[in-house]
């Protein structure tokens, strides 16, 4: 074995084993990926920079790993090395009386509101797979999800970061207080970074106190034109803590493949899962007026911590039932939400003539604009160009003012996209992606 | 065919329970209906669905157990009779089947529904002591219930299998889980809801005096947990050993 990977305390396999771990080697993005000659599970920031020096001196690519959970395909390996950090998995420190918990990057997402719940805290970021993804790759992809109204995305979240850079400097980024004016944020350029600066060792989290009260409601909308108005009045509610939707077609999908039972007697166009924190009596009055001005047709209540975890099931479990036994082209994409109306009717009406039989499918996070277009292909439709339904989606973004990535990433899957769309953007980009990585071992 | 439901207010699962002065506090606690309590309500009211008929409600507690009558109105239930008594944590499984024997006195029910137990007690007592009162059939742990003009049939998880309980009727089933999946409230039936009215009747008029036979001499809560230990020390042979010895010397376990 290479020399300065033998002195690694963790564990390094090469050869035939590594054909063991091949779940290591890409996320859930189905992109491609090459098998590496070693795989890497660093036990220390110090093997991290073992790993820097030997990919440097060798001249091998570098790619990171966490839970795997992405869908741009930022984490898949590229030859050369991986590293995983899952063995990076402890807590270092928990200042109780100020709420904020220093981690190691590799431990689950979850686990660190599982640590703090004892204390009344929890880390806010919650989506479909904090289950199993890593702290550290929800920091390098600014992880956003469900509750991003209320906390903000990831980035609201990090205090200060420690970070192997590409180059092999052991950087920490500021001190873990919630006001640092101390020019340029380098902590912020590294959230984000898809691993292409460095790799985040170490980080400093502001934990917020567990919601007092949770009420969650599922509301039944008959059309489109009914989303905007209702979002504001729910926001309206400075409280408010979610506020998630997802269409007809993705309803029928949920109860076919993930056997979730049918929550009203009859079919909607749209389903609005909104959570405040509030008792359920000054929830009342907002959904009254809702149902009296008809932006809702009717709405189902879960008081009990057990319903709303039920209900929660139907908007977690979207995203894998539409992959069970699909083909399935996504697109995580962000518009300002006064506009989403508008974009969703333009995309549903311009369909038809580009692609007659594309049958998309629509959920995502309302309250923030970000959506999560699906489109679902049968047989017939496997010869659809996946680069111009790209071309045709991200025109259709960009006009109405929105993101191409909400919370996905860039990775292999949109990097091309981002620098037609925005050249001088990217431009720049890459400029510090070479001060961190001047040998490109991590791109 | 009317039916009796009866249900207790029970701290949410997540509550943070608080015990203190042999109390527990309830400042902050959200209060719902027992989960076992609300499959047996959505039995109910399916079967209300499929054969007509009323379903009641019947809860004892302080005013708050009102909300969980109004939930259960919204989910269906036709009718609510609370039993009005404010220290009734103190009341044992005895005196609350007899209150509810008693309230129920002159009443046209052929079937009554609870959950197998409390989530907050467990006791699992009130049906069964409610059947010996009145005299009528108890059937534990339904996981299907099928009911018509003259008898019930519940089929309960047996050991190995099935048990399948034939019963006239009046009859008490306790519903396990998995019976069915309750509905949500809705909002529609939350609005209809506030404009029931709730029957309420003071335990202290029912004439039962001091009913309760156990006396609850107060709550405590669990001791907190020791502190975990590490074992220091570069040597994985010696941190083992150490580990080894503590568990045989200092924790006898091996």
């Amino acid at each position: 074995m290479a020399h300065l990977l033998a002195q690694i305390e963790g564990a390094v396999i090469t050869g035939q084993e590594l054909y063991d771990y091949e779940a290591y080697f890409h996320d859930k993005s189905g992109l491609s990926y090459t098998i590496p000659e070693y795989l890497v599970f660093a036990h220390s920031r110090s093997d991290i920079e073992k790993v820097v020096e030997f990919c440097m001196e060798k001249k091998k690519k570098l790619s990171v790993v966490g839970g795997r959970t992405g869908y741009s395909g930022a984490a898949n390996a590229r030859g050369g090395v991986v590293v995983s950090l899952e063995k990076m998995n402890r807590v270092l420190d928990f200042f109780k009386e100020d709420a904020i918990i220093h981690v190691e990057a590799g431990i689950i997402t979850d686990a660190i509101t599982e640590l703090s719940a004892g204390e009344g805290l929890m880390y806010p970021v919650k989506f479909a797979a904090t289950g199993s993804s890593q702290i550290g790759g929800n920091i390098a992809t600014n992880a956003g999800g469900v509750h991003v109204l209320r906390y903000g995305t990831t980035r609201a979240q990090v205090l200060s970061l420690e970070v192997v850079t590409g180059r092999g400097d052991v950087l920490n980024t500021g001190s873990a207080v919630l006001k640092d004016a101390s020019g340029l944020s380098l902590k912020d350029l590294f959230i984000g970074s898809e691993g292409r600066l460095g790799i985040i060792t170490r980080a400093y989290l502001r934990l917020v106190p567990i919601p007092r009260s949770l009420v969650c409601v599922l509301c039944a909308l008959s059309c489109l034109a009914a989303l905007a108005p209702l979002a504001k009045l729910a926001r309206q509610k400075a409280s408010l803590h979610a506020l998630e939707f997802w269409d007809l077609a993705c309803q029928k999908i949920l109860e076919k493949k993930s056997s979730l039972r049918p929550l009203f007697n009859r079919d909607f166009a749209y389903y609005v899962l909104i959570e405040w924190e509030a008792e359920s009596q000054e929830v009342q009055s907002v959904l009254e007026e809702a149902l009296s001005c008809s932006l809702i047709e009717d709405a189902l209540y879960a008081e009990t911590a057990l319903a709303r975890k039920e209900l929660w099931k139907y908007r977690e479990r979207i995203s894998e039932s539409l992959s069970h036994g699909n083909k399935v082209f996504k697109y995580d994409i962000s518009i300002p939400p006064f506009r989403l109306s508008d974009f969703l009717r333009n995309l549903q009406r311009n369909a038809p003539e580009i692609y007659p039989t594309l049958n998309m499918v629509v959920f995502g996070h309302l309250g923030d604009g970000n959506v999560h277009l699906n489109f679902l292909l049968d047989e017939k439709e496997k010869a659809i160009e996946h680069n111009s339904l790209d071309l045709w989606v991200y025109e259709q973004v960009i006009a109405a003012g929105g993101s191409l990535s909400a919370e996905h990433g860039l990775g292999q899957l949109k990097r091309s996209w981002y620098a037609k769309f925005f050249p001088q953007n990217f431009h720049f980009q890459q400029q510090v992606e070479s001060i961190f990585d001047p040998h490109g071992i991590l791109r | 065919m009317n039916i009796l439901v009866l249900i207790k207010q029970v701290p949410d699962t997540e509550a943070k329970i608080v015990v203190s002065g042999g109390k527990v506090q309830e400042a902050g606690i959200k209060w719902i209906i027992s989960p076992y309590d609300e499959i047996a309500l959505e039995e109910a009211i399916r079967i209300k669905e499929k054969t007509g008929g009323t379903v009641t409600a019947i809860s004892v507690g302080d005013d708050l157990v009102q909300q969980s009558i109004r939930t259960a109105y919204a989910m269906g239930a036709d009718h609510g009779i609370h039993i009005k008594h404010d220290q009734y944590q103190m009341l044992d499984a005895f005196a609350i089947a007899s209150a509810i024997a008693k309230a129920i006195e002159g009443r046209d029910f052929q079937v009554v529904l609870a959950g197998r137990q409390g989530s907050d007690s467990d006791n699992g007592q009130v049906p069964l002591i409610l059947g010996t009162l009145k005299g009528w059939g108890v059937v534990s742990f339904a996981k299907k219930v099928e009911i018509d003009s003259q008898k019930a049939t519940v089929h309960v998880e047996a050991e190995g299998g099935e048990a399948i309980y034939e019963s006239t009727l009046p009859v008490i089933i306790t519903a396990n889980a998995g019976l069915n999946e309750p509905r949500y409230p809705s909002l529609k039936g939350i609005m209809a809801s506030k404009k029931k009215p709730i029957e309420v009747i003071n335990f202290a008029d029912l004439g039962l005096g001091t009913v309760s036979r156990i006396e609850i001499l107060g709550f405590e809560p669990p001791p907190p947990r020791p502190q975990g230990r590490f074992i220091d020390g570069a040597d994985p042979a010696a941190k083992a050993k150490e580990l080894a010895r503590a568990l045989r010397e200092e924790i006898k376990v091996i």
